[in-house]
């Protein structure tokens, strides 16, 4: 019957804030619960009526957590999830830098090889559409990685932390909005002399900035229509 | 048989509570003056100052534990108690308090105005 209490008072502390010091009134809680517990067994009470006596006298906790919620110096406690996600998102992070230097890298290699051998096509163009090419896997990256972030959670049940967190939310669109038209310009320039040089129709090509300025909007309609 | 008279017992408890209730209202209302006055002596933990309050009354006035939490936290807060863990080898930890010298001089300032009103309200009902 011990355990029986400990995870009563678990269960009522699930909607708790993890701080160090619902943790700490848990414990306290459990201590005094289990020894009434014991108390009345001695006294001969049977262990259902004790039970029932014990989880009636600890009452509403309900203002407990109101009051463990107000902002105390004790530091939040992470959850193992959370810890997990910062390490994930480091990494990706991490990773998306390389394999933007790496590109950047590819980019001068074909330059040189442009530079010192001749062949009938372009060697240096290619080298620009391939260096743009890789840019898209790290820019996917940081994209994700800018979801991944957890939303601000509010600390109090106030209009200030509400409009935080609201914040928050719509700086994520943000974000993924930015990200979105970074990709669509790159490309549109990419497209560009791309184009261009291969027919030389320089006179006509510039709409595809038109086109890419089209595209924006259809984007930015599309995010309007999704909130 | 034994049954039944805990069954009585359990009646006679509820009885009493409900004779109480104007009473206990006044009393939740001086729940840090009673937590400190039980300080005074010793340091002591949440049920143990729960069982003295039941005893010193007769088994008439118990505090919910809701009610001695946040009074904890209100008298850490201001200043009159301190509080350590206790390191039991059988059980869950326990978790004293200890008064205050701060706490000692708010608990007698309490006593003196609890006396004064005491006596004004004595002699308003006649």
């Amino acid at each position: 019957m011990d355990t029986k209490i400990r995870e009563y008072i678990n269960e009522m502390f699930v909607d708790a804030p993890k701080t160090k010091k619902a943790l700490e009134m848990k414990e306290e809680m459990i201590a005094n619960a289990e020894e009434k517990f014991n108390d009345m067994i001695t006294e001969g009470y049977q262990e259902e009526d004790a039970f029932a006596v014990v989880i009636h006298s600890i009452g509403n906790v309900e203002e407990l957590f109101q009051e463990l919620k107000k902002r105390d110096g004790s530091m939040r406690l992470y959850s193992e999830e959370e810890l997990s996600l910062q390490q994930k998102k480091a990494r990706y992070t991490a990773i998306a830098v390389g394999l933007y230097i790496f590109a950047g890298a590819v980019f001068f290699t074909f330059q040189i090889v442009a530079e010192s051998l001749n062949y009938a096509f372009d060697i240096g163009m290619i080298g620009f559409v391939i260096t743009a090419l890789i840019c898209i896997v790290p820019t996917v990256m940081l994209v994700y990685v800018s979801q991944l972030a957890p939303k601000y959670r509010k600390n109090e049940d106030t209009m200030v932390e509400e409009y935080k967190e609201w914040k928050s939310g719509n700086n994520r669109y943000k974000e993924i909005r930015r990200a979105v038209s970074c990709i669509i310009w790159t490309l549109a320039i990419m497209l560009y002399f791309l184009v261009s040089f291969t027919t030389m129709a320089w006179y006509i090509t510039w709409v595809i900035f038109l086109i890419a300025a089209c595209a924006e909007s259809i984007v930015q309609l599309v995010f309007s229509m999704k909130r | 048989m034994i049954y039944y008279i805990y069954k009585l017992k359990k009646v006679l408890i509820e009885w009493q509570v409900i004779q109480m209730s104007i009473t206990s209202d006044i009393l939740r209302g001086h729940t840090e003056a009673i937590i400190l006055a039980s300080l005074l002596e010793h340091d002591s933990y949440g049920y143990q100052i729960n069982k003295e309050i039941m005893q010193k009354t007769n088994n008439s006035y118990e505090l919910k534990e809701a009610t001695l939490y946040s009074a904890f936290r209100r008298l850490e807060q201001a200043g009159y108690i301190t509080t350590y863990w206790g390191d039991e080898n059988v059980g869950a930890r326990r978790r004293y308090y200890s008064i205050t010298a701060k706490g000692r001089a708010a608990y007698t300032t309490y006593k003196k105005e609890w006396g004064e009103a005491k006596d004004m309200i004595d002699k308003l009902l006649i």
